[in-house]
């Protein structure tokens, strides 16, 4: 998941606009993409019916009722950090001016740029008991031994809840920040006109309007704590995702793996259902809303600088003290023995996987939403969804689902090629990685196809009718026509997809070819390994390359800052 | 004349010297007027001249930085001096009504009644409802209701705690042409009976003109003209607030011993300096036709017809800009392609041509 679904406009709109016609073979095409996304959910119920019942009643006792209890606790707490926290640091940023509060803004947006598994990584190490931290505060405290003062573990539940809820607390807000600037100045407005104090704004007004970005928000945020393997595995989580893994892995029980997670699905289509369900929601509440800016109120002197302080202290906890960390063990690491070939090679895997990721994704996407543009209405809508499918999926299931059909397919290839000319393939498939990049295109699919969707939306149709009035057909105006417009949208689409599919770890866990290793495989064999050698450069690779949709986000958020301050009248 | 003018009304609102600035651009240049208990004044002015600050800066949600605005004895703010928004007991229609999406019509209509007792809230927001003609949508909620109810429901809602005064910012603007006019004169009719004062930010000249005790036209953050409506549409001050408030025919010329010479006859302008570039400027109901031989000798050029008359479009033989008349609209025009003009001179106003 990523950070595309906290812009708007994921579902593809029913339009009862005339279509123009042509170009079938784009729906027939978009029907493909669907199947391919639909094909390993499938697959998964297939493999779970394989299961005997007398396994699923021992894989219940002992691993997916503790499991789900786990999981559970778990995503009400990381709920309930992301949904405080979110929202606060929203109403903070959004009705109050002090003293870095610009800034305070978009650096709000920078734990984004963690992934789940890195905090987890770099706090595993600050907080060890021979740590820094803690050598500091023995320090401060005059103890001597690490026996006689000890911090509570930070791998246990709460640490866990913690440093999800640290990293994801911007999916919530985001949403909730621009909904308090852009839609609820008029009506907080109009609550004051109606003798609403201030202080009783929030109360009153402000948190009722923001219920449905909050339920957005957080819904979002829970997928992606339920997509989490690493953070929950190093700190001794045992959830669905890690049990799923435990399962096919250590203990082999392919059917056994595929029941866990078709109990995770129904999480996750629960979550997709308070989605959507919100964001119902918010379209009626957005509804006639006039873009208006939020006065916010002037916070000076001590307050203002609490205010500050109580607003960085996330962004410097969830982003500044990691990459510091980071920065500084990778530069020591680099000073002493260089960049190992080892890194390199893994770093040309992960780009090399990113980009052809990228590609499959962007070209599916367009496939999709091209499609839906020749031939509004219920067919291309429905195969529209299905493709988008995977944004909710964790990437466990995503993976546990491909390699079905894959391995079935990859057994057929190579009896084939042994029967026909008397030698066999292998696994070529799976050897090959492109397993791992079809994993890749069901995950992040939704990612490309919201983003081409929302990018023709922004085309008006009388172009396609003057292309096609003026003797393009389909595919022609979409090379003249539609791909030059588009390519804001195609570049931003594949930005987004590139930084994720290198930041993706449980589904290049369970794929990657063996002996490939990527940057966020190399982060986690070091950290369940409990050595520590190059994993902080690879950190660092990553949570660089996370950066840059963050900064992608918080320009777009300036933009429509800028349109606002324009349309004051 | 002074037929036309308004009577000074006691000042009960008064504005003095008001300036805003937007990063660095000025908004609103050195505003002064008042306002009369149940006066209702309109500000007239094309979009970004100033007029929706400068009622945000009377409803308190835009601080002004400098001037004063005093109302009934009051400072509302000046130096020093800041009344919150919630604590003026002043009124806001918002242009997009601005109704609360999560709660009920008769929720909206209750929030600006908070601290009352329940049963009073109740009979309050009964008798708005009613008053403004939508008691049957209470249960409802905004995005169930129509562009004509949101209006109601927002005026209902903006009256129930009983503002003295009441800010309205573009309040029609968002309602079809056909409701548009049905819906004002209701609402006019509602804010007199209840004798509330009002400000109504506006860009349509014809609203204006129709619902305003005076009316200010503003133009680059300033105020260029304040009176009655009758008195500004006839009597216009500056050619600015002339051609804003309707249409009219503009012919130019040069100031020679205090006169300027057209085409259409001579006239007097006696405040203009000798060789200045200067306009003569009338409303095309100023002229009518005559014979050629009678009047200045023109060829019609075009005719629309808009309904309630027909407006043509002259070229005098002598040469010089098109001019427009308006005929009253017949089954039948019968019109000859040369004809003669008579201008009614009392009619006519002579500006200095202003440098755009």
């Amino acid at each position: 998941m990523a950070v595309t679904d906290l812009m708007p406009s994921l579902p593809l709109r029913r339009t009862s606009r005339p279509s123009l016609g042509g170009g079938r073979l784009w729906v027939w095409g978009s029907g493909v993409v669907a199947a391919l996304v639909l094909a390993p959910v499938l697959a998964l119920i297939w493999q779970a019916l394989q299961g005997s019942d007398g396994l699923w009643a021992h894989l219940w006792a002992y691993v997916l009722r503790p499991a789900l209890g786990q999981t559970a606790v778990l995503l009400l707490g990381v709920g309930l950090i992301v949904i405080v926290l979110g929202t606060a640091l929203a109403w903070l940023v959004a009705a109050h001016d002090f003293p870095g509060r610009k800034v305070l803004d978009w650096a709000l947006l920078l734990p984004l740029a963690v992934p789940s598994y890195i905090i987890a990584f770099v706090y595993l190490e600050l907080l060890h008991s021979l740590g820094p931290v803690q050598e500091l505060l023995r320090a401060l405290l005059g103890y001597d031994r690490p026996r006689d003062f000890r911090l509570p573990d930070i791998r246990s539940m709460p640490g866990a809840i913690l440093l999800l809820g640290l990293v994801l607390y911007p999916y919530v807000y985001l949403p909730v920040r621009a909904m308090f600037a852009m839609q609820a100045a008029g009506l907080l407005e109009a609550g004051r006109m109606l003798g609403c104090t201030r202080t009783r704004l929030f109360a009153r007004l402000a948190l009722p309007l923001a219920r449905p970005a909050i339920a957005v928000g957080a819904s979002l945020a829970l997928m992606e704590a339920l997509n989490d393997i690493g953070a929950s595995e190093f700190l001794g989580v045992r959830t669905l995702t890690v049990s799923i893994y435990t399962t096919w892995v250590t203990r082999s029980d392919l059917p056994g793996a595929a029941q866990i997670a078709l109990v995770m699905l129904i999480v996750v289509a629960a979550l997709v259902a308070l989605e959507r369900f919100a964001r119902r929601k918010q379209r009626f509440a957005g509804g006639a809303q006039r873009m208006r800016p939020l006065v916010p109120e002037r916070l000076t002197g001590l307050r203002g600088w609490a205010a500050l302080a109580l607003g960085a202290l996330p962004v410097v906890l969830g982003f500044g003290a990691p990459l510091l960390w980071l920065l500084s063990e990778a530069a020591g690491r680099i000073g002493e023995a260089g960049i190992s070939p080892q890194l390199w090679a893994e770093m040309r895997a992960t780009l090399g996987l990113a980009a052809a990721a990228t590609a499959a994704v962007l070209a599916g996407g367009m496939i999709v939403a091209f499609a839906a543009r020749l031939w509004p209405g219920g067919t291309t809508a429905t195969f529209g969804r299905l493709a988008s499918l995977g944004y909710a999926m964790p990437g466990t299931v995503v993976a546990l689902g491909v390699l079905v059909p894959v391995a079935g397919l990859d057994r057929m290839i190579d009896q084939s090629t042994q029967m026909l000319f008397g030698f066999g393939t292998g696994l070529v498939l799976i050897g090959s990685g492109a397993a791992l990049v079809y994993a890749y295109v069901v995950r992040f699919l939704a990612m490309s196809v919201g983003g081409i969707d929302s990018g023709f939306a922004q085309i008006p149709r009388a172009l396609d009718h003057a292309a096609r009035s003026l003797g393009d057909g389909p595919g022609a105006s979409l090379r003249h026509v539609h791909l030059p417009l588009l390519r804001p949208a195609l570049v931003a689409a594949a930005l987004l997809v590139f930084v994720d599919t290198m930041k993706e770890l449980p589904a290049t866990l369970l794929l990657r070819p063996l002996g490939v290793e990527t940057l966020a495989t190399h982060l986690y064999s070091e950290a369940a390994r409990g050595t520590y050698e190059d994993g902080a450069i690879a950190a660092l690779a990553i949570v660089a390359a996370g950066i840059l949709p963050v900064i992608a986000l918080a320009r777009i958020g300036r933009r429509t800052g800028a349109d606002r301050l324009a349309q004051r009248a | 004349m002074s037929a036309l003018a308004a009577p000074p009304p006691p000042p009960w609102l008064s504005i003095e010297g008001v300036s805003r600035r937007f990063d660095g651009v000025a908004a609103l240049k050195d505003i002064s007027f008042t306002l009369g208990t149940g006066e209702i004044l309109c500000l007239l002015g094309a979009s970004g001249c100033g007029k929706s600050t400068l009622l945000r800066l009377i409803a308190g949600v835009e601080r002004p930085e400098t001037g004063t605005i005093t109302l009934a004895g009051r400072v509302l703010c000046g130096p020093g001096a800041f009344v919150e928004p919630e604590a003026r007991g002043i009124g806001f229609m918002f242009q997009d009504y601005a109704l609360f999406p999560h709660l009920s019509v008769a929720d909206n209509v209750a929030f600006g009644l908070k601290g009352r007792p329940r049963v009073e809230v109740q009979a309050r927001v009964n008798e708005v409802l009613t008053v403004a003609g939508v008691a049957h949508l209470a249960d409802r909620f905004p995005h169930m209701l129509s562009g004509g109810e949101s209006q109601r429901v927002a005026l209902a809602r903006a009256l129930a705690p009983r503002p003295r005064l009441l800010l309205m910012d573009e309040p029609f603007s968002n309602l079809d042409q056909g409701l548009r006019e049905t819906v004002r004169a209701e609402t006019l009719a509602l804010l007199r009976q209840m004798q509330v004062g009002a400000i109504i930010v506006t860009h349509d000249p014809t609203e204006a003109l129709a619902v305003a005790d005076r009316l200010a036209v503003m133009h680059a953050g300033q105020i260029e003209a304040l009176d009655g409506p009758r008195q500004l549409y006839h009597v216009p001050p500056t050619l600015y607030v002339a051609q804003f408030l309707g249409a009219g025919n503009v012919v130019p010329g040069v100031v020679q011993e205090g006169r300027i010479e057209t085409p259409l006859g001579v006239f007097p302008a006696p405040d203009l300096a000798q060789g200045q570039r200067a306009v003569v400027f009338f409303r095309p109901q100023a002229l009518t036709l005559c014979d050629p031989a009678e009047g200045g000798a023109a060829r019609v050029s075009r005719h629309d017809f808009l309904g309630a008359q027909e407006r043509v479009c002259l070229t005098l033989e002598e040469g010089g800009a098109p001019l427009q008349l308006d005929l009253p609209a017949t089954p039948q025009l019968d019109l000859p392609a040369r004809v003669g003009l008579r201008l009614d001179r009392a009619a006519v106003h002579v500006f200095a041509e202003e440098l755009q």
